[in-house]
C-alpha cells in the first residue's frame, strides 16, 4: 500500500530545494549537517535553520575529482549536489566529528563552497565528568562562532530547541511502536520518507506536518502486509528503492538501526539542571553508531530491537567503503550466528543497486527464514 | 500428472520433468540467448517433446533462475538458491554444502540435517570467476569448453593469473599466449584462478562435507579437482550438473502440488 499518509513527507522531500531557496532568500539562515551527532538543538537554538545534507542516487559529474571512489557514495554525491549549485541556501556546514569521511568532506566542502561558516564538534567517546567539560567547551566554541555570523544564543532559546525536537522524537518514536506491532499501514520506503523530511524540513513546519497526519500519529490500520518480519542496519539508506526490493522480495521490514532511522530518534532529550546541561546528556547517551561505539554495545541495541519488534533476521545495508560498518559487520555477523539470527549484507552505491542479483538474494534470504 | 522445472539462467535454460514418483521423465538444455521468455518456451515444450507428454498432463510448474519471473505460465517461482540445494540433496542426500557456479554466478549454499538452506553467499555484482569467464577464456585459448579441464590435468608448471576482472585476465592470458607459454600451464592458472573467486564465499558459509558441486562449470574435471584440493575432500558431481537447479524447481513443484491438494 502506497501512500496517501505520506504524501505530503514525499512532497517536502521533492521540492525541498525551492522551498530552502525561498527560506533563505527571506532572510532565514541556513546550516547544513551530515551526521545525526551533530546538535541540531543548538543550531537551532542560534537562529538558524539545521538541514541534513543528503546525495542521493545520481550519476556524479563534478565530485570525482575531489572525493576519491572510496570515499562513501553518500559523501560523494552529496558533494556532487553542492558543487552542483544545488546547496546554494546553505550557509555552511556545522557536522558532529563522526567518522573521518564525513569530517575530511567538512574541509573539501570549505575549500570548494562558499559559506560562511565550516565547523567540525568534537564528541568524547566516553562519559566522565570531564568529557562532559570537554563536550561543554566545544559547545562554547561553537556558539562563538555563530554568534560571529549573527547567531542569537541563549539559554531560552535552546530550552524551547530541546522542547521542540522532544516533541518531533516523541511523535517518531510512536510510530516506531505502531511499527513494531505491525500495525503500521505504510510500506518502509514511506516510513523513511516520513523521517527523511524531517531532515530538510524547519522543525517547527515538521511538527505540524507529524500532529496534523492524524492516520499516522493517531489509531492506526491494520497492516494488510505479509512478510518475514526483519530489520535493516547500517547508515543512510537514501535511495527508498531498497527497501521497496526488501519488501516486494517476501520481508517486512519492521525495525531498523540506521541514522536515517531510530539512531536520530533516540533519546528524545536528556537530563540536567539547566539546557546545556540536558543537551550535554543527550549527546553522550545517543543511540550506538559504529562512529562512536564499540561492537559490544550495538550488538545489545540491535538485539533488544530485534526482540521488541519480533523481527526474524537483520538485512544490513552499507554504503561502499563506509569503513566504521564494515568493520564492526564480521562481529556482529559473528554475534548474531551464535545466536541463531540470519543475516545478510548489501552494499550500495550512489548509482543504486543490482536490482536483478539483488532479488535473487533477497528472495533466496526469506525462502530461508520461512 | 508430471511436475515441471525450468531454470531460466544467464547463460542455458533448463527443464526437467518428473512423474508422480518423482523420477526424472525428461529433460532439455538450451541457450538462454536474449530473450528469456522464448527460451523458457522453448525448452519447456521440447522438455514435454522428448518425454512425449502433453502440457495438460502438467500439474504444476516452478520457474527458477535469473529469468523465473519471465516464464507466465510457472504456478511458482524459486529462488536459484533453494533449488540447487533441493536437486543437490535429492541426488546425493548427505549433501552438507553446495558449490554452484552457473553461468554469471556463483554460490556456496550449506544445508541444514532436514536439507533446507541454512546459509549461503553469492558473488555481487562481478561475473569473475563464473562460467561467462571460462567461456571467454576459451575462445582466447581457441580451445572446446569440454578440452579445458582435460588439458589443464596435464600442466606441469604453476603459473599464476593475477587479475580478477575477466577483462584483464583475458588480456593477461593473451600475453601468455604471446609468450608461447603452454595452453595446460595457462588453463590450469584459469582453473585456480576461478577456485580462488571461490574461496571467499566459501570462508564466509563454512564448507562441511559432504560437498556437492552444481552448475554448468561442474562438468570442467580441472576445476573441480582444484575446489576438491582446497577443500580437501571428495566432490560429489551429478551426472548433469547443469540441471539440478531446473530439478531441485521440479521436485518443490511435486511438494507445491501435494501440499496444494
Amino acid at each position: 500500500m502506497s501512500s496517501e499518509l505520506a504524501a505530503r513527507f514525499h512532497d517536502a522531500i521533492e521540492n525541498q530545494e525551492p522551498r530552502l531557496r525561498t527560506l533563505a532568500a527571506q532572510g532565514r539562515r541556513i546550516l547544513g549537517y551530515f551526521c545525526t551527532y551533530t546538535p541540531v538543538e543548538l543550531i537551532h537554538a542560534s537562529g538558524f535553520v539545521p538541514v541534513r545534507v543528503m546525495g542521493g542516487v545520481r550519476t556524479l559529474t563534478k565530485a570525482d575529482t575531489l572525493a576519491p571512489s572510496f570515499l562513501c557514495p553518500y559523501m560523494r554525491a552529496a558533494l556532487d549536489k553542492a558543487l552542483s549549485g544545488e546547496y546554494g541556501f546553505l550557509s555552511g556546514i556545522v557536522q558532529g566529528y563522526t567518522c573521518d569521511a564525513a569530517c575530511g568532506a567538512v574541509r573539501i566542502w570549505e575549500r570548494n563552497i562558499p559559506g560562511e561558516i565550516y565547523h567540525t564538534i568534537a564528541l568524547p567517546y566516553c562519559d566522565s565528568p570531564s568529557s562532559r567539560r570537554f563536550l561543554l567547551s566545544e559547545i562554547d566554541a561553537l556558539t562563538v562562532k555563530l554568534r560571529a555570523i549573527g547567531g542569537t544564543f541563549s539559554e531560552q532559546s535552546l530550552a524551547d530547541a530541546i522542547e521542540l525536537y522532544g516533541k518531533i522524537r516523541r511523535l517518531i518514536l510512536k510510530l516506531y511502536q505502531i511499527r513494531y506491532d505491525e500495525r503500521l499501514s505504510i510500506q518502509a520506503s514511506d516510513f523513511l520518507a516520513i523521517i527523511q523530511a524531517g531532515f530538510m524540513t524547519p522543525p517547527e513546519d515538521y511538527l505540524r506536518m507529524l500532529e496534523d497526519s492524524a492516520p499516522i500519529t493517531g489509531p492506526s490500520v491494520a497492516s494488510e502486509r505479509g512478510g518475514t518480519r526483519v530489520l535493516v542496519s547500517g547508515s543512510l539508506v537514501e535511495d527508498p528503492k531498497i527497501l521497496d526490493l526488501i519488501e516486494e522480495s517476501g520481508g517486512l521490514i519492521v525495525a531498523d538501526d540506521l541514522c536515517t532511522g531510530i539512531r536520530n530518534f533516540e533519546p528524545v532529550s536528556g537530563f540536567g539542571l539547566d539546557p546545556i546541561q540536558r543537551l550535554i546528556d543527550r549527546y553522550m547517551n545517543r543511540a550506538p553508531c559504529p562512529c562512536r561505539s564499540r561492537v559490544s554495545d550495538r550488538a545489545p541495541f540491535i538485539e533488544h530491537l530485534l526482540e521488541r519488534s519480533g523481527a526474524q533476521g537483520v538485512i544490513f545495508l552499507f554504503q561502499k567503503y563506509c569503513t566504521p560498518h564494515l568493520a564492526d559487520h564480521p562481529s556482529l555477523v559473528e554475534h548474531f550466528k551464535a545466536k541463531e539470527i540470519p543475516s545478510i549484507a548489501v552494499e550500495m552505491e550512489e548509482t543504486g543497486v543490482n536490482e536483478g542479483q539483488l532479488r535473487t538474494r533477497l528472495e533466496a534470504f526469506f525462502e530461508m527464514l520461512r | 500428472m508430471y511436475f515441471v522445472g525450468i531454470d531460466v539462467g544467464s547463460l542455458s535454460t533448463e527443464t526437467v520433468i518428473l512423474d508422480h514418483a518423482g523420477a526424472v521423465v525428461s529433460y532439455h538444455i538450451s541457450s538462454t540467448g536474449a530473450n528469456s521468455r522464448t527460451a523458457g518456451e522453448k525448452s519447456f515444450a521440447a522438455a514435454l517433446a522428448s518425454g512425449g507428454i502433453a502440457q495438460s498432463e502438467v500439474n504444476f510448474t516452478v520457474a527458477t533462475g535469473y529469468g523465473r519471473v519471465s516464464i507466465p505460465f510457472a504456478d511458482k517461482t524459486v529462488t536459484e538458491i533453494t533449488c540447487h540445494a533441493r536437486g543437490a540433496v535429492h541426488l546425493f542426500p548427505a549433501t552438507q554444502t553446495i558449490i554452484d557456479v552457473g553461468g554469471q554466478d556463483s554460490k556456496v549454499i550449506s544445508v541444514s540435517q532436514d536439507g533446507k538452506v541454512a546459509d549461503f553467499s553469492m558473488n555481487d555484482k562481478c561475473a569473475a570467476g563464473t562460467g561467462r569467464f571460462l567461456e571467454v577464456m576459451a575462445r582466447a585459448l581457441e580451445i572446446g569448453l569440454d578440452r579445458m579441464g582435460p588439458l589443464s590435468m596435464r600442466s606441469t608448471r604453476d603459473i599464476s593469473i593475477s587479475s580478477m576482472c575477466t577483462v584483464f585476465a583475458e588480456s593477461e592470458v593473451i600475453s601468455l599466449v604471446a609468450r608461447a607459454t603452454p595452453k595446460e600451464d595457462i588453463l590450469n592458472a584459469i582453473h585456480q584462478s576461478i577456485c580462488n573467486r571461490l574461496a571467499p564465499l566459501m570462508d564466509a558459509v563454512g564448507i562441511r562435507m559432504e560437498v556437492t558441486m552444481t552448475g554448468g562449470v561442474a562438468k570442467n574435471t580441472g576445476i573441480v579437482e582444484k575446489i576438491r584440493e582446497k577443500v580437501g575432500g571428495r566432490i560429489n558431481v551429478p551426472e548433469e550438473p547443469q540441471i539440478v537447479g531446473a530439478l531441485g524447481a521440479a521436485l518443490i513443484a511435486r511438494d507445491m502440488s501435494a501440499h496444494a491438494q
